[in-house]
C-alpha cells in the first residue's frame, strides 16, 4: 500500500475517532444515543441528511452508469432530489410531531398497539439490514481494489469501525461522521467537476463534443434507451425512488434530531440543496469520463462502471487525487452504514425491547445499555453477512430496500396520516403484505431468477427488474382492504391526531 | 372538554387544515404527474427526448434538468407558504390559551 492512501485513511479514521471519543463523554441519555437530543442545528442535520443518503452506490455507481448508458444513466439520477420533496410536503412535519425515536412511535401515537409496535419494529429493522449489507460488501470489494487489502480484513475494519462509532458515540457521533462525510464528499467531487470543465477551457459544447467522439455510443449517448428496456421499468424503478425514500428508517429518524418544525424545513431545504447539487455534478463527472478516459477503458477496468470516478481522479490528479476520492468513497460508506446501525438499533432496542418486552417500563439506563448491545449485534451480525457474501452479486438489494420502503412502510405512514378512516388492521395487512409482496416479487424478476448468474438458474417470471410498480400497489390496496375490514375508529380521535401531527400543539403546550 | 380538544374542533382550525390541503395536494398531484411523464417520455416519445434543442443539447436532458430547479422552487415556496401557516397556528392557540396555559 502507498504512503498517500494510508495517509488520507489514517487521517479519516482518527479524525472520526476524536469525534466519537467526544461524542462518548456528553452521550449519557438515551434521547442522546437515538436522537443526538434534537440538538443539531437546521443546517448541521441538513448536512447528516445528505451524508446519510448519498451512498457510496451513488457516488460510484450513477458517475458510472451516467458513463456508460449515457441518457438513461442521467434519467436514473432525477428520482433522488426529487423525493425528497415528497418528505417535505407532505411527511416531514407530522413525522416529526408525533414520534419521539422511530418511525414506530408515529404509528402507535395512533393506533397505541403492541402488534403494531412488533410490525413496525420488524420492518424498520428488516429495510435497515437490506441496505446495510451491500453497502458493507461494495465497501470490502472497492477497498480491496483500491488499497490492495484483503476483502475480509476490509470488511473487519470497516465493520468495527461503524459500530465503535454507534456504540459509544450514538446519534451524535454518527451525524458528525455525516457531516464530516458531505463536507469531503461535496469538496472532492465539486473540486472534480471544475477540473473537467477546465480541461475543456470552460466550454461546454467542447465538453459534450468530445463525449460523442469518445464514447462508443456516439451522437446516441444523448438518446434514452441504453440501459432500461421497457419504458415499465423506468416508471416503476422511479416510483419505488419517489416513494421509498419517504419511508426510509434511516433517513426519517434523521427529522428528530433537531428540536422544532422550522430546524426540521431547513433541514430538508438544506439536504434537498446539497442532494441536487450532487447529482448535477455526477452529469458533469459523467460526462468528464467519458470526455477524459473513455468508455472503452471504463469498460475494461469494470463492466459495472463503478470505477469512473476513481478512474477520473486519476487521469485528472494522478496518484494524489485518487487517494483522495478513495478516502472520500470510503467516508461515503462509513457514514451512511452508521447511518442504518442506529436505524436498525433503534428499532430493536427502543421499539421491540423497550416497547413490547418491557411494555414502556424500562428504566433509562437500562434502555442505554440495551441499546448499545443492539448495536453491538447489529454491526456483528451484518459484519458476518458480508463476509459470506463476497462472491455474490448484493447490488440489487439496494434497489429492493427502496421498494420495501415504497410498498410497506410508505403506504402505512401516509395513510395513518392522512386517512380518517385507516385503523389498526390496516397497518398490518398493509406492512405484512407490502413487504412479502416486494420480496416475493423480486425473487420472480430477472435479479434473482436468471438462466446464466442468478441465484436460482431458470427464466424469470416476472421481467421487471424493479417490481415497485406491482409492489406499492399491492401494499395500498392491503392496507385498504385490511382498513375495510377492521374496526371502525371515531372521527373525533383523527381529528385530535391531525392536530398534533400538524401542529404539535400537544406537546408544547399541555405537557 | 379541554383546551385541546376544543382547538381540534375549533371552525378556525378546521379553515386552516382546508387552506393546508388546498395548497398541498393539488403541488403534490400535478408533481407526481409531472415526474412520471418523464420516464413515460423517455421510453415512448424518444424523438421528441432525442431532439437537440440548442448546439448539442437535447430536450430530454434539458427536461431532466428542468426537475431540479422545479424541486428547490417548491420547497422554497412551501417553507414561505408553511410560514403563514404557523402564524395562524399561532393566533388560534393564543387565542384558545389566552389565560394563560403555558
Amino acid at each position: 500500500m502507498n504512503l498517500t492512501y494510508f495517509l488520507f485513511f489514517i487521517c479519516i479514521v482518527v479524525c472520526t475517532l476524536i469525534i466519537t471519543y467526544w461524542a462518548a463523554k456528553r452521550s449519557g441519555t438515551t434521547s442522546h444515543f437515538y436522537v443526538a437530543a434534537g440538538s443539531l442545528s437546521g443546517l448541521q442535520n441538513g448536512m447528516a441528511i445528505a451524508g446519510d443518503y448519498i451512498s457510496a452506490a451513488s457516488f460510484l455507481g450513477i458517475i458510472g452508469t451516467i458513463a456508460l448508458s449515457g441518457y438513461d444513466g442521467f434519467l436514473y439520477s432525477i428520482g433522488f432530489l426529487v423525493s425528497y420533496l415528497i418528505v417535505l410536503f407532505l411527511i416531514a412535519e407530522p413525522v416529526h410531531h408525533l414520534g419521539k425515536y422511530s418511525l414506530g412511535d408515529v404509528i402507535c401515537s395512533r393506533f397505541p398497539n403492541k402488534n403494531i409496535r412488533i410490525v413496525m419494529g420488524f420492518g424498520a429493522f428488516i429495510i435497515s439490514i437490506l441496505y446495510m449489507i451491500p453497502q458493507l460488501v461494495a465497501a470490502g470489494l472497492l477497498i480491496r481494489l483500491l488499497l490492495d487489502i484483503d476483502y475480509s480484513v476490509s470488511v473487519l475494519i470497516i465493520g468495527g469501525l461503524m459500530t465503535m462509532y454507534v456504540v459509544f458515540g450514538g446519534m451524535i457521533a454518527t451525524s458528525w461522521v455525516q457531516i464530516i462525510k458531505t463536507v469531503v464528499l461535496m469538496s472532492g467531487t465539486f473540486l472534480l467537476s471544475l477540473s473537467v470543465f477546465s480541461r475543456f477551457d470552460w466550454d461546454v459544447h467542447r465538453l459534450i463534443t468530445k463525449v460523442t467522439e469518445e464514447s462508443v455510443l456516439g451522437t446516441s449517448f444523448f438518446y434514452p434507451g441504453h440501459l432500461f428496456t421497457s419504458p415499465w421499468e423506468v416508471v416503476s424503478l422511479q416510483l419505488a425512488l419517489i416513494l421509498g425514500t419517504a419511508g426510509l428508517p434511516h433517513i426519517l429518524i434523521r427529522l428528530y434530531t433537531v428540536s422544532n418544525r422550522h430546524e426540521v424545513r431547513r433541514s430538508l431545504m438544506t439536504s434537498m440543496g446539497i442532494i441536487g447539487f450532487f447529482y448535477i455534478m455526477t452529469l458533469v463527472l459523467g460526462l468528464g469520463t467519458v470526455a477524459l478516459v473513455g468508455s472503452t477503458v471504463l469498460y475494461a477496468s469494470d463492466p459495472t462502471g463503478n470505477l469512473a470516478a476513481p478512474l477520473l481522479a486519476n487521469e485528472i490528479g494522478g496518484d494524489f487525487l485518487l487517494a483522495f476520492i478513495s478516502a472520500i468513497a470510503f467516508t461515503t460508506i462509513m457514514a451512511v452504514v452508521s447511518g442504518l446501525v442506529i436505524s436498525a438499533t433503534t428499532a430493536i432496542a427502543h421499539d421491540i425491547y423497550h416497547h413490547v418486552f418491557k411494555k414502556g417500563n424500562a428504566s433509562e439506563k437500562e434502555q442505554l445499555r440495551v441499546a448499545q448491545l443492539a448495536a453491538l449485534g447489529v454491526g456483528f451480525i451484518s459484519t458476518m453477512f458480508a463476509l459470506g457474501l463476497e462472491n455474490m452479486n448484493v447490488t440489487f438489494l439496494v434497489s429492493l430496500t427502496f421498494i420495501v420502503s415504497a410498498s410497506s412502510n410508505f403506504p402505512v405512514l401516509f395513510l395513518t396520516i392522512y386517512w380518517k378512516r385507516f385503523n389498526q388492521s390496516g397497518v398490518i395487512t398493509g406492512m405484512i403484505c407490502g413487504l412479502i409482496a416486494s420480496l416475493t416479487l423480486l425473487i420472480l424478476g430477472p435479479q434473482i431468477m436468471d438462466p446464466t448468474h442468478g441465484w436460482i438458474r431458470r427464466e424469470a417470471i416476472l421481467p421487471l427488474n424493479n417490481p415497485g410498480i406491482i409492489a406499492i400497489p399491492i401494499g395500498f390496496l392491503a392496507a385498504i382492504i385490511g382498513t375495510l375490514f377492521g374496526q371502525k375508529q371515531s372521527e373525533e380521535q383523527y381529528a385530535k391526531f391531525y392536530l398534533k401531527a400538524e401542529t404539535n400543539v400537544t406537546t408544547r403546550r399541555e405537557h | 372538554m379541554n383546551k385541546f380538544d376544543q382547538i381540534a374542533e375549533s371552525e378556525e382550525f378546521k379553515e386552516l387544515k382546508r387552506s393546508k390541503n388546498r395548497f398541498i395536494w393539488p403541488i403534490a398531484i400535478l408533481f407526481f404527474i409531472y415526474y412520471l411523464a418523464f420516464p413515460l417520455m423517455a421510453g415512448y416519445a424518444k424523438p421528441l427526448m432525442s431532439h437537440f434543442l440548442f448546439g448539442n443539447i437535447t430536450f430530454g436532458y434539458l427536461y431532466g434538468l428542468t426537475f431540479y430547479f422545479v424541486a428547490w422552487a417548491l420547497a422554497g415556496i412551501y417553507v414561505v407558504k408553511a410560514k403563514s401557516f404557523d402564524k395562524k397556528v399561532e393566533e388560534i392557540t393564543e387565542k384558545y390559551f389566552e389565560k394563560g396555559a403555558s
